[in-house]
């Protein structure tokens, strides 16, 4: 649904995009995690078309981006930082935006009204708290019927009870209307609850993008005891990280749990168990030993 | 695939027109009250006693002059500028800006339809209030709606282009403030940028020491041309009020020149970079030229100011304090602007140091070139065939026109100039015994009517005005004519004028001065008696301090003569500025010194002065009696 293909920018002397590569499936809920700094929002920038890339093209749904009002009518786009007419409030907003977006459903709009109740539509935009105006924006996005919902930190600042709800908003979204997430955030916990796909970034580029299902099958944590210590491994056995407490080893092994929990009861344990990985620690182990700013993405 | 492409958008030209109301609203009630009200009102109070015919030409007058008043290059400025800045305010700021471009709209139709929305700001109002304005002209027997109309063009014409110009300005800039800022400076760039380097050049340069030749408005600097070239023209022909509109020819320049910024703003839009944002200049090409525009133009103004006020003697001694302060400020601003560019302090990199280095060698360079006068500057003249008039300002104004005299003035002028060395050697010990200058101004007008000025200090000490082919003396010698005199002092068509009247101020003994008028009939002989002194050279006076407390040379009292000429009176001051200065009645103001031996001689036969409550007063004797007088 939105492919990008070696994305480079420039600007004041410092490199912002450095060839990236992404590519959102339809029907995804595609988290891009990175550091501040990492390129997030420019490369969101370049998807939604406000940016030219110096290099690289960009293309929803087959479409090039850059000055298309057909590939652009297909995603609705919520920046990190929200932008209202001054002294507008959220009906004429509504006008506004059912100009600009032939898909906009006035009906939905009306029927998600329900899901704001703290919201008067009558009352300036800009005179409403921070979650209030993102709330605004989450429902006048969804009121436009996208097929892709494009957001760059969209609850980055707002409070616990408000990152559920408008969370709960998202989600409800997709359930019904299969819509495609593009979601970028500085926090890893924040989307591993969400996202089906996930992509790092760091220094410009996309340095890993996989599927959550592909992550959780590739990466396992295995809890092992030998009476007389840890036999020599098989050399196909990739081991990414290795622990031990006494006679009991834990070893994050790379490859599928199955054939490496049958490697391992080969050598005649006394005790096996595998155990689940955190998204967290996928990509820890994954990204372990490289110069990544890991620590960054997660806590 | 790609969509249509379409240049229209109606959801945002209505948010525009809706959200922006105050501006053309406010710009339409101005507009109301500065034509159809005014015109209303300022042709409803006609006195009873006027005729029907006089009515006429009053309402025709109050109509032209609302026309006039309402005729307001600085307002066309500021509605131009604001209308840009309304429909195109989403440029700078970041979150407007990415909003926008996030839209399904083409960039081209963004352009298009904020273009439209603020032409129509303006435009609609002023063709409104000019609709209204011709329902009151109806109302009120006005026929001559063409100056309405005039008015409309004008009022239009100055609006369009102020507009275009600030988008075009709009587009190399990434800071809203920037924009009217910026759309200012650059309509005074070229007559600045005039000023600045006539004002260095007046510093170190041998006779330019005159800056109204950088005050002439130029078509490159269009607020003040249009200030000065935009209007309505209205002279009473003896029966009645005449308008013409003024300006039309160049308003119509400037609207093609809009045009085109309009079509070079439209390509630039669509190839602005969003990512710049919020910076001062979005264009590189923009930034060095700025950096070098605001430290030459600062350093240049800033220089010559604290130069012009600090009493340096020497020329070398001049030159030198002026290179100094022009590269010490030169570099202070250069990197203060740098400072701006970046918004940060952090600005002293090595391409940076060096390129001001680069700055400050081709800035010590230009003086150095000026003051050596490698451009030509000192040594030019014009060419003969080329001047209209010749002016010198000396002893008194003398004007010509063609013939022998402009070869005079000439010839003197060059004489001028060969004689810099001595001149300035001589001006240099000002002060010492017998080491008198004066300043003489000597300005040119070409056929182009382009002013060519100069102004020398020369020598007239004794020495000077013994020698026959002096300066000081080939002047004196022109001078020493009576109709160069009468034209000078009078006016130039002082033949065609009519005396209305002859004063002579004199003093009582309490020092109160009173006008005492000369009989008509004594008119003639004390014309004549001022002729004898002008031709023996008694007018001319001493190079002195004039009314000092110890000059007891000049006289306060003046002559004073009231003359009128139908078709205007040709005073030389007034002949740059063409006819619209040129007034019906004036009085000339005759000097009188010791010398004037003849008119003072007449005055006393005549009655006119004695020595008791009727008395000439020196500057000398005025100071003295000021002092009694203070001390009882």
């Amino acid at each position: 649904m939105i492919w990008a293909q070696d994305l480079k920018k420039q600007y004041d002397g410092i490199t912002a995009l450095d060839g990236a590569n992404m590519h959102v499936p339809k029907g995804a809920i595609y988290g891009l995690v990175g550091p501040n700094g990492a390129g997030k929002s420019t490369l969101i920038r370049h998807i939604t078309g406000i940016y030219k890339p110096d290099a690289g093209r960009v293309a929803i749904d087959g479409m090039p981006v850059y000055e298309n009002p057909a590939a652009k009518a297909k995603f609705a786009y919520i920046p990190d930082d929200l932008f209202y007419f001054q002294q507008a409030n959220t009906l004429e907003m509504k006008k506004f935006y059912k100009g600009i977006y032939k898909n906009f459903d006035e009906q939905l709009f009306y029927k998600l009204r329900e899901a704001f109740p703290v919201i008067d539509p009558k009352a300036g935009i800009r005179r409403l708290s921070k979650g209030m105006q993102k709330q605004v924006a989450f429902w006048l996005a969804i009121s436009c019927r996208p097929e892709i919902l494009i957001l760059d930190e969209p609850v980055d600042g707002l409070d616990p009870v408000m990152r559920r709800q408008l969370w709960g908003i998202i989600m409800s979204d997709v359930a019904e209307y299969g819509t495609t997430v593009l979601v970028s955030s500085h926090n890893l916990r924040e989307l591993e609850d969400v996202c089906d796909h996930v992509g790092i970034m760091h220094c410009g580029k996309v340095m890993i993008e996989r599927s959550l299902s592909e992550l959780q099958g590739s990466v396992c944590k295995i809890q092992v005891a030998f009476q007389e210590g840890m036999p020599k491994l098989p050399e196909d056995f990739e081991v990414l990280h290795m622990s031990s407490t006494g006679r009991v080893y834990t070893l994050i092994v790379k490859g599928d749990q199955a054939a490496a929990k049958a490697q391992l009861e080969k050598m005649n344990p006394m005790l096996i168990d595998v155990l689940p990985l955190s998204l967290e620690e996928i990509f820890i182990y994954e990204l372990g030993g490289a110069d990544y700013a890991v620590s960054d993405i997660i806590f | 695939m790609r969509s249509r492409t379409s240049f229209f958008n109606g959801t945002i030209f209505k948010k525009n027109i809706t959200h922006y109301w105050p501006v053309w609203i406010v710009f339409f009630l101005y507009l109301i009250c500065v034509i159809p009200v005014a015109i209303f009102f300022r042709t409803s109070y006609m006195d009873a006693s006027y005729t029907a015919e006089e009515i006429v030409q009053i309402k025709s007058g109050e109509y032209y002059s609302v026309l006039n008043d309402a005729l307001s290059p600085m307002i066309a400025f500021g509605m131009g500028v604001l209308s840009a800045l309304a429909v195109y305010y989403y440029l700078y700021n970041g979150k407007s800006a990415h909003a926008f471009h996030a839209f399904p709209v083409r960039r081209g139709e963004l352009f298009v339809t904020n273009y439209v929305s603020g032409f129509l700001f303006y435009t609609l109002p002023l063709l409104l209030s000019f609709f209204m304005g011709a329902c009151v002209c109806a109302l009120k027997g006005i026929t001559s709606l063409e100056y309405l109309l005039a008015w409309f063009l004008l009022m239009e014409g100055m609006t369009f282009f102020f507009y275009n110009m600030a988008i075009f300005v709009g587009m190399f800039t990434g800071q809203f403030f920037v924009v009217p800022l910026l759309t200012l400076i650059l309509n005074y760039l070229y007559v600045g940028c005039r000023s600045a380097a006539l004002s260095v050049m007046g510093i170190i340069s041998y006779g330019l020491n005159d800056i109204y030749a950088g005050r002439t408005v130029s078509i490159l600097s269009p607020l003040p041309f249009l200030l000065s070239k935009a209007g309505f023209l209205v002279e009473w022909n003896g029966n009645q009020s005449v308008c013409s509109a003024k300006g039309l020819k160049y308003v119509a320049i400037y609207v093609i020149v809009a045009v085109f910024l309009g079509i070079v703003s439209f390509f630039m839009y669509r190839k602005r970079k969003i990512e710049v944002t919020g910076d001062i200049f979005i264009i590189k090409a923009v930034k060095p030229l700025f950096r070098w525009g605001a430290a030459g133009s600062v350093s240049m103004l800033a220089a010559t100011v604290v130069c012009s006020g600090m009493p340096v003697a020497g020329e070398s001694r001049k030159f030198a304090l002026l290179l100094v302060l022009m590269l010490i400020l030169g570099v202070i601003v250069f990197f203060a602007a740098e400072m701006l560019l970046q918004r940060s302090f952090k600005v002293f990199q090595k391409k940076r140091l060096l390129e001001c280095g680069v700055y400050s060698a081709l800035m010590a360079l230009f003086l150095f070139a000026v003051e050596m006068d490698m451009f030509g500057m000192e040594r030019k003249l014009p060419d003969k065939s080329e001047i209209v008039s010749a002016q010198v300002q000396l002893y008194y104004p003398l004007y010509e026109e063609g013939g022998t005299k402009i070869s005079e003035v000439l010839a003197v002028h060059r004489q001028i100039i060969e004689s810099k060395e001595e001149f300035e050697s001589y001006y240099e010990r000002s002060g010492q015994d017998d080491v008198r200058t004066a300043n003489m101004e000597i300005r040119y007008t070409l056929k182009d009517g382009t002013p060519f000025i100069r102004n020398y200090n020369i020598p007239v000490g004794e020495d000077y005005l013994a020698r026959k082919d002096s300066v000081v003396s080939r002047i004196q010698k022109l001078s020493c004519d009576v109709e160069a005199y009468l034209r000078g002092n009078i006016c130039l068509n002082y033949k065609e004028a009519e005396v209305k009247e002859i004063a002579v101020e004199v003093y009582d003994e309490e020092l109160d001065s009173h006008t005492i008028t000369v009989e008509e009939k004594d008119w003639a002989i004390l014309y004549n008696a001022l002729k004898q002194d002008i031709r023996e050279g008694n007018i001319l006076g001493h190079f002195e301090d004039e009314y000092t407390d110890t000059n007891d040379y000049n006289y306060w009292n003046t002559l004073n003569i009231h003359i009128y000429a139908k078709n205007g009176i040709k005073e030389i001051w007034a002949m740059q500025y063409g006819e619209d200065m040129w007034s019906e009645e004036s009085i000339a103001y005759i000097s009188l010194n010791r010398d004037c031996v003849n008119t003072i001689g007449m005055l006393r036969e005549l009655g006119i002065i004695n020595d008791s409550d009727r008395r000439l007063l020196t500057a000398e004797e005025y100071a003295k009696s000021s002092d009694t007088m203070e001390e009882e």
